[in-house]
């Protein structure tokens, strides 16, 4: 299980990455995270929302509402530039972090037993 | 296999109208997002379907993994919160606090539909009558005020024989005004020839023209008429010259330019050609008098002193005072015309509309009364729709009490919250005013067809008008809004949250106050409204004493021969039972001559209408005679010298019973005295408004001036009748057009005013009576919202429905029986002062009254049954479970 506060942080790229895929509605979106996490989520999907909303007033995300075959309105979102920039810059800063942890967990790597 | 039980159905719409309206309760949920998880919500549920589950399971599910609301409202607060830290620039941070405001206000507003509905629509409806009486009164006032130099214009008018006032004047007053007071600075005379026509001829066009003044031939430079082709100054000099108004030009010569074209003018068989020197846009309909032509005045009447047709106008020199020449216009009559009887004086032109009522007047005029009864009316509709709103306002203020207790908690100033209520009542009360105005546009065609009106919304003269009612409206809106907001904002958030019901209380007389104010008003119009259709019914029902209906009138039967044979031709007909000539239309503008019994001293003359008549008019009228006979060609001296008259004549006239075969003097001939003898005395009958005592008239025989044909039909198939008389008519005057009416419309047209004022009064009653109940049924709303928990209790102890709704009920009926002994009293002194301008009316009945009291009271309890019955009648399980 993903604990809450790393779930909070990884949001934020994992729908930034997601988006990059083409624009997206809330549903689809949460559901995406939903099979990538394996069923470990414990958000509650309703959390996504404000997360989108963030991001739009940050000038990440674009949206849309659209009218869908089943003949209701949905909001679309879709990348900014600004947020194809922030997607890559995440990516870097998770790489490292990834970087970081791979180094540390390493079995020979031994954390300064001076 | 899917198995779906009915009860594990679930009505999807109504539980997410439930779920969305808790979600609502969440202050940082905009309406878009709530969309949004709206949207989610169904797709979830979809496909927990489509898994199989039953929908109630789907929906819980869906529900919960979408999860609880407060904390989802929470990560959207973040998001505000982060929002408003950025934008460090204080001035950004004002503007986004207005912005709050308005967007809490607009959310509460849409939180609370129903309320807001009653709000807004009831200020709405204020307004709109308040706006259409503004333009109504605009209009009255703004008679004649577009005269250039208007404030120096008067019109000379007199009281003949110093008793009956009378607009008209002879045709040397205006001449020797202008040559003999200095202070006149110019004067002219114009002439309407009442009731005649003229044939105007030009090309193919030709046409019966009857709205048509002579006049002088400065009448441009006296009156502001704005010229559209040829010089105004010149215009009327030349004897054969006509000036036409934009309409008729076009109903003449198209769009052709007329100026110097000849019209051929027919009038009694007599024909001239008219050369049109200028043509001047249509005169406006503010003004007393109206023309579609002006044509050349008579020659050689400028030493007339007895003859009453003209309408004589002045204008001063300026900064003079009006005071100092009236009585020179007095003396200049006295001086010219010995042993006149007549007084004169002046009236400033702006003021005919309203303050002037003479005999002759030259159009129908209003009255100064009925101006200020509107503006007393528009002002109470707006009150009573003020007073709602603070009523409502008030009431649900105690609502949201719990939310100004915690605003305050969170760190509120006393003033940002005042200004949070101002702005919501400022939001209410301009969507109001918008509303208002814009149904008014639509509803004007509709309201000036019923009220006979012909009122504009949007000129030039309405702006001042409309901005003034905004204001007024907003300002109406500040003080609604200011009592909530100072009231509310004052307490200790501590005694808020922990005690609200302890705030009821401080409130309660106020609401209390305010309904009983609302429902007085709302019954004296009601009970008014009954009260003036009493008189109405009155004067619709009211014994005339003369044959009035099934009567048709022919007009333009002057000068020709075949009488008789008109006469005969009709009477073949067998609907038509009985045909007669006269003078003029007895009702409309009949003529008057003092007379007096023979022997007697001049000054005794008892003004009397009168009517030349034919041997068969009298029984065309059905007159009963009290004394003597009708007129008949059995005796040929009753042409030369027969007069009737009717009973009041011969009591005004001091007359001693017998009447018939005494003498009364009928005119002066060359200084000698003409009589007539009494051959009939009529009962009494009544030929002029109820408003005015009876008065005397007489019936003078002559072959002569006989203009109209009275025709009285059988009861049914009026259709028929009419066709078989205009036949008649083509055979026997082929040249002329027929013209017709009915002898009870000209009587209806006496009460066209009060008939008038009837159908305003009727209309503002029910949007008051809409206004009013719209407040009841809210605070009744309110009430059983307040008592929820009691009822219940109430129930589960074993109340009856019964005893909830007369528990609900008994207060506010309480109130609105406190206004009707309030309403009652007054109404009575009303009434009585709009029925002393009668001369004849209804007795005022305690039936009325009651009748209208049982009206309000039960309008008010079907308002009130309507929510309390559902609250009485509704499972306490419910009530009980809420909170």
């Amino acid at each position: 299980m993903l604990s809450k506060n790393l779930m909070a942080a990884s949001s934020k790229p994992l729908i930034l990455a997601i988006l990059r895929g083409g624009e997206n509605y809330g549903y689809q979106i949460i559901q995406r995270v939903k099979e990538l996490s394996g069923g470990e989520l414990e958000w509650a999907e309703g959390m996504l929302y404000p997360v989108l909303h963030k991001m739009q007033k940050d000038g990440l995300v674009q949206t849309k509402w659209k009218l869908s075959d089943n003949g209701r309105m949905r909001k679309y979102y879709r990348l900014t530039t600004k947020g194809r920039e922030a997607l890559n810059n995440e990516k870097q800063q998770w790489l490292k972090v990834h970087g970081m942890l791979e180094k540390v967990w390493q079995p020979d790597a031994s954390l300064g037993t001076t | 296999m899917i198995k779906r039980k009915g009860s594990n159905m679930i009505n999807l719409e109504k539980e997410i109208n439930k779920w969305k309206k808790s979600l609502r309760k969440h202050t940082s949920l905009e309406e878009g997002n709530i969309k949004e998880l709206e949207a989610h919500l169904r797709d979830a549920y979809e496909i927990e379907i489509r898994k199989g589950k039953s929908s109630v399971e789907a929906f819980r599910d869906a529900k919960d993994a979408l999860g609880e609301c407060g904390s989802i409202n929470n990560e959207y607060r973040k998001s505000h919160a982060h929002r408003t830290e950025g934008s460090k620039a204080g001035q950004m941070f004002a503007a986004a606090l207005w912005l709050s405001y308005l967007k809490v206000g607009v959310r509460n507003l849409t939180k609370n539909k129903s309320y807001s509905l009653i709000n807004i629509g009831g200020l709405a409806i204020g307004i709109l009558v308040c706006a259409f009486i503004a333009l109504f009164i605009n209009n009255e006032l703004s008679y004649d005020n577009f005269h250039k130099d208007g404030n120096r214009i008067y019109r000379v008018v007199k009281d003949f024989g110093g008793t009956l006032p009378d607009a008209t004047t002879p045709p040397a007053l205006a001449p020797a005004l202008y040559s003999e007071i200095p202070e006149v600075e110019e004067s002219i005379r114009i002439m309407p020839e009442w009731d005649a026509k003229i044939l105007l001829r030009y090309g193919d066009a030709s046409f019966y023209e009857s709205n048509f003044l002579l006049a002088d031939s400065n009448f441009f430079s006296m009156f502001t008429v704005n010229p559209v082709a040829g010089d105004l100054e010149s215009a009327l000099i030349d004897k054969n010259s006509i000036v036409i108004t934009e309409s008729l030009a076009k109903k003449y010569f198209g769009d052709y330019n007329p100026i110097g074209s000849v019209i051929n003018a027919e009038r009694s068989g007599r024909k001239k050609d008219l050369t049109v020197t200028a043509v001047v846009e249509d005169y406006p309909e503010n003004a007393h008098f109206d023309f579609d032509f002006i044509i050349h005045s008579y020659d050689n009447i400028d030493e007339h002193w007895g003859w009453y047709n003209f309408y004589t106008y002045i204008k001063l020199k300026p900064n003079i005072n009006i005071a100092n020449v009236d009585p020179k216009i007095q003396e200049l009559y006295e001086k010219n015309w010995e042993g006149g009887t007549n007084v004169f004086y002046s009236q400033p032109i702006s003021d005919i509309h309203l303050h002037s009522n003479l005999k002759w007047e030259l159009g129908t005029n209003g009255s100064i009364n009925q101006v200020n009864t509107f503006a007393i009316i528009a002002i109470f509709v707006l009150i009573i729709a003020a007073i709602n709103y603070i009523n409502l306002a008030t009431a649900r203020s105690a609502l949201r009490a719990k939310e100004v207790g915690i605003r305050k908690v969170s760190g509120a100033f006393r003033f940002s919250l005042i200004k949070q209520f101002l702005i919501e009542s400022v939001i209410t009360s301009v969507l109001a005013f918008i509303i208002a105005v814009g149904v008014l546009y639509f509803l004007l065609p509709t309201l000036n067809e019923l009220f006979n009106s012909n009122l504009i919304l949007f000129n030039s003269s309405t702006t001042s008008l409309l901005i003034a009612l905004a204001i007024a409206t907003i300002l109406v809106g500040i003080i609604s809004g200011i009592y909530p907001a100072l009231y509310l904002s004052k307490f200790q958030p501590v005694v808020v949250l922990k005690d609200l019901k302890n705030l009821k209380g401080g409130l309660l007389w106020l609401r209390k106050g305010l309904i009983v104010t609302q429902f007085t008003v709302s019954a004296i119009l009601i009970i008014g409204t009954l009260a003036i259709r009493d008189q109405l019914n009155f004067i619709r029902e009211f014994d005339w004493g003369i044959e009035k209906n099934h009567t048709l009138v022919l007009r333009n039967t002057d000068s020709f021969e075949n009488r008789d044979a008109l006469r005969n031709e009709l009477l073949k007909f067998s609907s038509i039972t009985e045909v007669g000539n006269a003078s003029t239309v007895i009702g409309e503008l009949n003529w008057t001559r003092g007379i007096r019994e023979k022997g007697k001293p001049g000054e005794e003359d008892v003004l009397t209408n009168f009517l030349i008549v034919d041997e068969n008019l009298l029984n065309v009228l059905n007159l009963k005679m009290i004394e003597g006979r009708k007129f008949s060609e059995k005796y040929p001296s009753d042409l030369e010298d027969g007069i009737i008259l009717s009973r009041k004549a011969i009591k005004e006239l001091e007359i001693t019973e017998p009447a018939v075969g005494k003498q009364v003097v009928w005119a002066t001939r060359n200084d000698t005295l003409i009589y007539r003898t009494i051959v009939g005395v009529t009962s009494d009958f009544y030929f002029s408004s109820l408003r005015e005592e009876i008065k005397p008239f007489a019936f003078v025989p002559s072959k002569y001036n006989l203009a109209t044909t009275y025709v009285k039909l059988a009861e049914d198939n009026y259709s028929e009748t009419i066709e078989y008389i205009s036949e008649v008519w083509k055979k026997i005057l082929p040249n002329r057009p027929m013209e017709y009416s009915f002898l009870d419309d000209t009587f209806a047209q006496m009460h066209k005013q009060d008939a008038k004022f009837s159908k305003i009064i009727g209309v503002m009653t029910s949007l008051a009576i809409v206004i009013a109940l719209m407040g009841l049924f809210a605070l009744t709303a309110y009430t059983v919202e307040r008592k929820t928990k009691e009822i219940g209790i109430r129930k589960v102890l074993g109340a009856s429905v019964k005893s909830v709704v007369v528990m609900i009920s008994a207060d506010l009926l309480k109130l609105v029986v406190i206004s009707i002994i309030v309403a009652i009293p007054t109404t009575w002194l009303l009434i009585d002062r709009w029925l002393e301008e009668f001369a004849y009316k209804t007795e005022l009945t305690i039936w009325t009254f009651i009748l209208g009291s049982i009206l309000t009271i039960t309008i008010s309890i079907i308002t009130i049954s309507y929510k309390s019955i559902k609250a009485a009648t509704a499972n306490p399980t419910n009530s009980l479970k809420y909170e």
